[in-house]
């Protein structure tokens, strides 16, 4: 994986980080070798998994519900125009 | 005065009318005042406060209404966790001055209890780092030997017990933050299940990893203080309403039958000699126990590293998005154009490490690269908690290394980040599948320093492995 100096300034500017030429080329050499490190992962077969079954999307889900059991947050009167759950997020009417 | 070091010892010292609370808190001064010059455990003492405290605690127990064990115990907190007053910074320049508005609830259930809060521990800013050199403020160094690393990112958190600078602390271990700092130092830490422990009030670096934890001398102590900072917790929407056992009471069962597993994985991954015969020497020590010692496998745990680097910087870089220079802390580059004030803030004020994990987190999460990093990264995630699953029908708990090697000499890995994350892959694993484990002393190297040995349990079986490492400890 190959990063351009560009692209770290891209994503320095995403991520609101000012950073001096020497910084730009530093991040660079760093996240080229994580990121080529990390290719590891390509190598895994994960088409049988879809992101719904990942256990972080599951917690979400389980998050919300307790939102609406316990009150809490953005409480029962936030919810009263939801019209349900979907990936783990509240669905609300569109209204434009 | 008689000093007593573990947590479990002041607590029956004070219960017998030996000590008292004032005693105790003078002992940690005294102690932090000759030695913490040196080590750097502390970022601020709050003697005056906690002297304050452990006079009412005194008074409450002279009166016989003590509110329970802990009462006028000092213990020593990250500063990651919020207590109302006192500084909070997670040893970043980007939070320096900024004072805790509120309690963390496991700040509030500690207070309830008497405990008095002695002051806030140095770390890896914003707890990334596994060696305590990424404060922002100053360096921590291990007890044992002041030219090594103590660990991170807790390092404040395991050099005071290994100091005995406070009786306990409390640390977070998002990747082996507790455990690993724990085994540089020769000490107990634990970092309980995924919801066990209430988040509420803890700076966020990774949501879906992070938890609190728990750090003293002995298994009984961090059982003890387990106890009392667990449970469900409603302004936490991921903490778990599960039954709280008392810990440390019901410690000591005879573990007889247990089964065991070792990850065969594992075993090849462990290149340093005197690391893979304390292993062979805790498996031994098991089965003079009457435990039952198995190979299993975790076929997917060498990815853990990679996908751990994705997702807790993809968060990271969401958590760390507040930190702006206009809601907390200092602000830089006030010239009238706010986004060049968003940049010159976060730019000069976030250390290296910070800055280089949320330009990898914004990386990964980017338009194109989402699916192949992040996306990937949680399927690969799905399977590590997985293979835990299909271990744990077989067996009772894992054993295995805490890190693969002992504590390394300050600077060591510092200009090597990817070497520094690879320290983490026993202890890793854990938090992806959100399970409880705990480092606990294993054994001396040649040089003398510490060796941990780590079990690894089922999600909310914290008893289960706290009673595995007593039998461990007592053999």
């Amino acid at each position: 994986m190959q990063i351009s100096l560009n692209e770290i300034k891209k994503i320095a500017d995403l991520a609101m980080i000012s950073l001096d030429e020497s910084e730009l080329v530093k991040y660079r050499e760093n996240l080229e070798n994580i990121l080529n490190y990390v290719k590891i992962l390509e190598s895994v077969d994960t088409s049988a998994i879809e992101l719904d079954q990942c256990n972080v999307l599951a917690k979400k889900i389980e998050l919300h519900e307790r939102l609406d059991e316990s009150n809490i947050g953005i409480g029962r009167s936030g919810l009263i125009n939801s019209i349900g759950y979907e990936s783990g997020l509240i669905k609300v009417p569109r209204i434009i | 005065m008689n000093y007593v070091n573990t947590l479990t010892q002041a607590c029956t010292a004070l219960k017998l009318g030996k000590t008292t609370s004032v005693k105790l808190v003078e002992q940690c001064i005294q102690q932090i005042k000759i030695k913490d010059k040196d080590i750097g455990c502390y970022l601020f003492v709050d003697e005056e406060g906690a002297m304050e405290q452990a006079i009412a605690s005194d008074k409450r127990r002279m009166a016989r209404c003590s509110l329970g064990e802990l009462d006028g115990i000092p213990i020593g907190i990250k500063d990651m966790i919020s207590c109302k007053g006192l500084p909070l910074t997670a040893s970043s320049k980007i939070l320096d001055g900024y004072l805790a508005s509120y309690d963390a609830t496991v700040i509030k259930k500690l207070k309830s209890k008497g405990t008095v809060i002695i002051g806030k521990l140095n770390q890896d800013e914003f707890a990334m780092g596994s060696s305590g050199e990424n404060s922002a403020f100053r360096i921590t160094k291990n007890p044992i030997d002041l030219t090594r690393t103590p660990g991170g990112s807790s390092s404040g958190s395991a050099a005071a017990i290994a100091a005995n600078l406070a009786f306990g602390t409390l640390g977070t271990d998002t990747g082996g933050s507790v455990r690993q700092p724990a085994s540089f130092t020769g000490v107990v830490g634990l970092k309980p299940t995924y919801g066990r422990v209430s988040r509420f009030g803890v700076i966020a670096f990774a949501s879906s990893l992070d938890q609190v934890g728990v750090l003293g001398h002995k298994v009984e102590d961090v059982a003890m203080l387990l106890s009392n900072i667990a449970g469900y917790d409603a302004c936490d929407s991921t903490s778990a309403d599960v039954p709280v056992p008392n810990y440390h009471t019901l410690l000591d069962k005879n573990i007889a039958g247990k089964k065991i597993g070792i990850p065969e994985e594992y075993i090849d991954t462990i290149v340093d000699s005197e690391v893979k015969i304390c292993l062979q020497n805790s498996i031994s020590k098991l089965k003079t126990l009457g435990a039952e010692i198995k190979f299993v496998s975790l076929p997917n745990a060498h990815l853990s590293v990679a996908a751990y680097q994705i997702i807790s910087t993809a968060e990271a870089s969401s958590n760390l998005a507040r930190y702006d220079g206009i809601r907390y802390g200092p602000r830089l580059g006030s010239d009238g154009n706010l986004y060049d004030l968003y940049k010159k803030t976060r730019g000069e004020l976030f250390g290296a490490e910070v800055k280089r994990r949320i330009l990898l987190g914004t990386f990964v999460l980017s338009a194109g690269y989402h699916d192949s990093y992040y996306a990937k990264a949680q399927k690969v995630r799905f399977l590590i908690t997985q293979d835990f699953q299909n271990a744990f029908k077989l067996i009772d708990a894992i054993l295995c290394p805490t890190v693969p090697t002992t504590a390394y000499r300050l600077g060591e890995k510092i200009n090597s980040p990817l070497n520094m994350y690879l320290g983490d892959v026993f202890t890793i694993p854990a938090n992806l599948a959100g399970l409880p484990a705990i480092s606990i002393p294993g054994g001396y190297s040649k040089e003398k320093l510490p060796i941990g040995i780590q079990l690894i349990g089922k999600p909310f079986e914290e008893l289960n492995i706290l009673n595995i490492a007593r039998a461990l400890e007592k053999t």
